[in-house]
């Protein structure tokens, strides 16, 4: 446990060495934010509600899943990295699972994107565009449980494209390819009321829903807290299929292990 | 004097043939890697595609007319990407002393950055885009293609494509000063670029000017879309800005040269 505190230190603390950085980050997410508002804005016209839904509903959404999805940013190269320079060596003798301390390193990266990324980010584009508060005290509670089901959902997602790496030796085209997939059908850029009905029906049967339009749903309040137990099901269920795949390439993986060089 | 210039077309073939060769060693990966940057930049015109599903149009621009503009600026990026490459990851070639290897060559400087490198997956995904999505549109748009409209479109083409030059040269000028330019170049040329995508009116004053006047993507695809297309939001604009998109990329690029001839006398190597 401790070992993994100081990796969840170590990573949290190495961002801080990089201000202007951090600056330009905030400076992005609030400039991804403010255009896809704008466009949403325009597409409204004048009108207070298209199909029940307000605008401010919809920059709610865009504000705070574009806030999420910059702050979730996992590096899908880090088992490739590994792999590459030979490292990979290394961290399998180390008495830490591999996967453990990838784990806890992520976790102080996120918590510190978090911190200085996602809340300014989000505090300037509510001041400027406007967000609607949370449908109450119990709702931001299970918002909360349900972003964290939904960071656990995006890791799994991450694990398999990085365990790919023992096969494939490049992951970019993959990885790309599974930030597209988020970037169209989680609710990012387009908030899944507007998303024509063909395409919905296909969203339900993947774990893209569970994403970002899940928890912004119980954030407005749009879910029932009775609904909020089923929709943590499917979450869940998400996250526990995806993350067998990931140990299941893991231990594949481990086997077939080429380490070039040395 | 003649020799001489069959010798620099001479040498931009070779460079050139030696760049293919290099960036489709690996022929599967290659082919993989430029699909994958085809749909990375087309997802985000799928979202608004899906999204006028819904709305129909945004600020009067129909769906088709929206491809058309974007064809506009994924064409000129993928012509502009294989000859600037270099000037691109300039600032990479300053800070690892690349650039002093170069000096030594009996050859003119901006010819070697320019010839020496060129992303192809970048030129092949967003130029295939560029050319998916101006076939998808052209014909479905309303405007009657002749030899007026050809040539303007071409002559369009290729002043976005200095425009944009213009701005990579002036940022690697910069990087003499700077030695790392990259946060500016991602500033002032990555973000403004998301702006674009979309017709310019739908934005705040601010923007609208900060994109004809700062960082005139508006002349790469808004306004040469606008001659084509005439439409209503033209009105808020000088008319004359539809026809000028070739003397403000000749302009701009003969700016930046300037700015690069008098940026490398200041030149001091990194060392090493």
């Amino acid at each position: 446990m401790s070992t993994c505190l100081s990796y969840f230190k170590m990573s949290f603390f190495n961002h801080t060495v990089y201000r202007i950085e951090c600056l330009m980050g905030i400076l992005n997410t609030c400039l991804q934010i403010f255009i896809s508002c704008a466009i949403w804005k325009v597409l409204y016209g004048g009108n207070s509600e298209v199909n029940n839904i307000s605008y401010a509903m919809v920059a709610t959404n865009l504000i705070v899943a574009q806030g999420l999805s910059n702050a979730f940013r996992l590096n899908d190269f880090a088992v490739q990295q590994k792999l590459w320079d030979g490292s990979i060596a290394i961290e399998l003798l180390k008495p830490i699972d591999l996967r453990v301390s990838m784990l806890a390193w992520n976790l102080g990266d996120i918590l510190f994107s978090l911190l200085t990324n996602f809340l300014p980010s989000v505090i300037i584009a509510g001041i400027f565009i406007g967000l609607l508060p949370p449908s109450g005290l119990l709702s931001v509670f299970l918002f909360i449980i349900s972003i964290i089901l939904s960071f656990a959902i995006l890791w799994s997602m991450s694990t398999i494209v990085q365990m790919s790496a023992f096969w494939i030796l490049n992951v970019w085209s993959l990885a790309t390819l599974k930030d597209v997939l988020i970037r169209v059908l989680a609710g990012a850029s387009l908030p899944l009321w507007f998303m024509p009905d063909a395409v919905l029906t296909v969203i339900k049967y993947t774990p893209f829903e569970s994403v970002y339009f899940i928890p912004i749903q119980i954030y407005l309040g749009k879910i029932g807290v009775n609904d909020v137990l089923s929709c943590y099901f499917k979450q869940a269920l998400w996250f526990i299929v995806l993350y067998l795949i990931g140990i299941y390439l893991w231990h594949c993986g481990k086997k077939k292990i080429v380490v070039q060089g040395g | 004097m003649n020799t001489e210039k069959n010798d620099t077309i001479h040498m931009f073939l070779c460079y050139s043939r030696t760049i293919i060769k290099s960036w489709f060693q690996y022929k599967l990966d290659a082919c993989i890697r430029s699909f994958t940057v085809f749909i990375r930049e087309a997802s985000g015109i799928i979202v608004i595609y899906l999204t006028l599903q819904t709305f129909k149009h945004i600020n009067g621009w129909k769906p088709d007319e929206l491809l058309f503009l974007f064809s506009l600026i994924f064409l000129s990026y993928g012509i502009l990407i294989i000859f600037f490459t270099g000037l691109r990851d300039f600032d990479r070639s300053v800070h690892d002393g690349g650039f002093d290897r170069i000096l030594l060559r009996p050859r003119g400087l901006l010819f070697q950055v320019i010839s020496s490198n060129a992303d192809w997956f970048a030129a092949i995904g967003h130029g295939g885009l560029g050319i998916t999505l101006f076939l998808l549109s052209a014909s479905r748009i309303g405007i009657s293609w002749n030899i007026t409209t050809v040539l303007y479109y071409i002559a369009a083409l290729t002043g976005g494509v200095l425009i944009q030059g213009a701005v990579f040269l002036a940022l690697a000028s910069l990087s003499f000063y700077l030695i790392k330019s990259n946060n500016i170049k991602e500033i002032f040329y990555w973000n403004m670029r998301r702006f674009a995508n979309y017709p310019i009116s739908i934005f705040p004053k601010l923007i609208q000017y900060l994109m004809i006047y700062v960082m005139p993507f508006a002349f790469v695809n808004y306004f040469p879309a606008q001659f084509l297309l005439r439409k209503e939001d033209m009105h808020s604009y000088p008319q004359i800005f539809m026809y000028i998109t070739p003397l403000v990329g000749g302009f701009l690029y003969f700016l930046a040269y300037l700015f690069w001839k008098s940026s490398l006398k200041h030149y001091k190597s990194t060392g090493n």
